[in-house]
């Protein structure tokens, strides 16, 4: 008889790896159940209860997902050494600012706070 | 991809800036070109244009917990200039793009002098300077402007009439989009190559080195002419047939790749000249479009 070829052993061993993958992620829940029989099994396992009060109307996870990329206005935790580091370059090999076009700058900051918040700026 | 020898962002981050760019556009003027005061009124920044002497074309400075922008009218000539809606674009990408952000807020990078419109190589200056290219041409109008017009710099300059951008800065984004397989050179009034973006496409079949001292090219080329400081003609710039060997390093009279190429150069007034070359037609050494 035949041997059969090393590679088809192989192809072998692969799907049945994946079956036995398969059914230890199912067992475990950690696939979303597919087949209406697997809908029905999770069910009754409790798998799927009801869902948090969040995501109870459609509507308000479609406005999650059609929003638009989230930006923050604080400072933030957002830091990144290379980044600080750039900017500081930046700092150092912008032009030298004459101290008085810093004054003049100054000045215009100074009114277009006033002029954007009044008194309180 | 286009590229520049020094700088290269990621193409994931880069991709990032300019998703976060077309957004804002989309949140405070969808459809319509850019403009900056919602984006400053909903920010609480203020902004000042004065005259700052040649220091800086723009700045973004945090002090008592607010920001400032001050743009330099020295530089930026006009208010409504190309160059100062890129530079105030530019300064709103410092305050967008959160790491820049969150380094001048927290006064761990102290606020900085920014020369716009890819004068700069510093990555902080670049991904700015993408984000702001970006807010003012988001890519789908580009995209359909620059397929309705003709390649080259008649097509940068209705697209850069459309968006009220510079024709630098409309000129790196067309080598960006890969509209064409091209070259973009800026050349300082001295006459010195200061800059050049290559196109994936031409990158990719070895058209990577161009001679960047002027002297190199032919006497009477569109670039001397423009550089010497010659009227240019009726369209606003100088074009004239070219080919590879004339342009780029370590390419014969004989090599598959020389190819004709279409030169064109328009004077920047005191910033200098810029070249655009692309091939004169669809030849089988660039993939097709």
């Amino acid at each position: 008889m035949k041997r059969p070829r090393q590679d088809t052993r192989d192809e072998k061993e692969q799907i049945q790896f994946e079956q036995d993958l398969y059914r230890a992620l199912r067992l475990e829940g950690l696939l979303l159940p597919e087949t209406e029989g697997e809908v029905r099994a999770a069910e009754a396992d409790d798998l799927c209860g009801a869902p948090p009060l969040a995501l109870r109307d459609p509507r308000t996870v479609l406005k999650r997902v059609r929003s638009k990329p989230h930006r923050t206005s604080s400072a933030g935790p957002v830091a990144s050494p290379e980044i600080e580091d750039n900017l500081a370059r930046a700092a150092r090999e912008g032009g030298k600012i004459p101290p008085e076009v810093e004054r003049e700058m100054q000045r215009d900051r100074e009114a277009a706070e006033r002029k954007k918040y009044g008194n309180e700026g | 991809m286009a590229m520049k020898a020094e700088v290269q962002i990621q193409p994931v981050r880069e991709q990032e800036i300019g998703a976060l760019a077309e957004a804002i556009a989309d949140e405070y003027f969808p459809g319509t070109s850019f403009n900056a005061e919602p984006v400053l009124d909903d920010c609480a920044i203020t902004l000042s244009y004065g005259r700052y002497r040649e220091a800086f074309d723009g700045m973004l400075e945090h002090k008592n917990l607010r920001f400032h922008i001050y743009c330099n009218l020295d530089r930026v000539q006009r208010q409504d200039s190309p160059r100062a809606r890129f530079t105030v674009a530019h300064e709103l990408g410092h305050y967008f793009i959160d790491e820049h952000r969150s380094a001048l807020a927290s006064g761990r990078a102290p606020a900085h002098p920014s020369r716009c419109e890819y004068e700069s190589t510093l990555v902080v200056e670049r991904e700015a300077d993408h984000f702001a290219s970006h807010l003012l041409m988001p890519t789908e109008p580009f995209r359909k402007l620059a397929r309705a017009h003709k390649p080259g710099l008649s097509g940068i300059l209705a697209i850069a009439e459309y968006f009220v951008a510079s024709v630098t800065s409309t000129a790196i984004r067309y080598a960006k989009e890969e509209t064409v397989p091209c070259v973009v050179l800026k050349w300082g009034p001295d006459g010195v190559c200061q800059w050049r973006w290559i196109s994936t496409e031409t990158f990719r079949v070895r058209l990577r080195t161009t001679f960047s001292d002027q002297s190199k090219l032919p006497v009477d080329c569109p670039t001397r002419r423009a550089i010497s400081g010659e009227k240019a003609p009726k369209a606003g710039y100088f074009e004239a047939g070219t080919t590879a060997a004339a342009w780029f390093r370590f390419v014969n009279d004989y090599d598959y790749r020389n190819v004709i190429f279409i030169e064109q150069a328009i004077t920047l007034g005191r910033f200098g000249v810029l070249t655009f070359l692309f091939p004169e037609e669809q030849y089988p050494l660039f993939k097709e479009r």
